[in-house]
């Protein structure tokens, strides 16, 4: 499998928001979308509208409905949803069972310590669903792809 | 000296229009029935129709659309699995539902008219929360 292409800047980004809305004591999530027309390409980082505490966040409905339609409009998909835990990275129950898209290969990566740490993969917990429709790990470096 | 023949040929011209006006509502009103019972009949199909007749609807998953036949009568539930359907790739469907561009969840447990979806409205398939937690 084709490992999906991130630009560094929208990784960049997408710390920056875990920083300007966490503020290092809650949750945040952020959406990597991209075109349908070249589906192993990521071209935008979206800060989801949700509302979120030290353990957990929730999409806003209003927002989730308003984003369907502006996919749609602008012919992109969800690549990847990738959201902070407070200390250690991984997928926890929560996150298995309320992802935003119910496809499998669909990945969701998680970045530990509210996205306060360096702006990297590092330490971070990637996983996606699987044919069955559950989660498996699967490996940073094999499926995703940072172009600098 | 029949009464006309008493009459100018002025007013009898004008008698004679006078007929004719006469005959010529009576002729419309005619038409008119017979059109407005055109109309009751074609309303009533149309009514019908409306009621009963599939139709087509867009449905949005993750940024592409499809799209899926509606039938009045048939349950919203029926409704979702066919737009599930229409996307092969989607796993766990339980999780999604379907709703309206403003936002209203349809209810799976109503018609598609007691839903109030009409031909051509586009329909989102979503998930009905997301929402993640350490």
């Amino acid at each position: 499998m084709s490992p999906l292409l991130l630009p560094a800047r929208l990784l960049s980004e997408t710390f920056d928001h875990f920083r300007a809305c966490g503020r290092g004591r809650r949750e945040c999530q952020v959406l990597w979308t991209g075109p349908w027309a070249a589906p192993e390409t990521i071209t935008t980082a979206v800060h989801s509208g949700h509302r979120a505490h030290v353990g957990g966040f929730h999409v806003d409905d209003a927002w989730l409905n308003s984003f369907w339609v502006t996919l749609a409009d602008r012919r992109d998909g969800v690549r990847v949803q990738v959201h902070t835990h407070p200390h250690q990275a991984f997928h926890s129950p929560t996150d298995d069972a309320f992802p935003i898209v119910q496809s499998p290969g669909f990945l969701s990566l998680v970045i530990p310590d509210f996205g306060t740490g360096p702006v990297s993969f590092e330490n971070a917990y990637l996983c996606e669903i699987t044919e069955a429709g559950d989660w498996r790990m699967a490996d940073i470096a094999t499926r995703i792809a940072v172009m600098t | 000296m029949n009464e006309p023949e008493c009459k100018s040929d002025k007013v009898q011209r004008a008698l004679a229009d006078v007929e004719q006006a006469g005959a010529d509502v009576h002729r419309a009103a005619d038409a008119l029935e017979v059109a407005e019972e055109k109309l009751d009949r074609a309303e009533h199909a149309l009514e019908d129709a409306e009621k009963h007749e599939p139709f087509k609807v867009p449905v949005l998953y993750n940024g592409l659309e499809r799209e899926v036949e509606a039938k009045p009568d048939e349950l919203v539930k029926k409704l979702l699995a066919d737009a599930i359907a229409a996307f092969p790739s989607v796993t766990n469907a339980h999780t999604l539902s379907l709703f309206t561009k403003d936002g209203r969840e349809l209810d799976d447990n109503q018609t598609v008219r007691e839903a109030k979806v009409e031909p051509c409205e586009t329909l989102l398939l979503r998930p009905g929360a997301v929402k993640g937690g350490a």
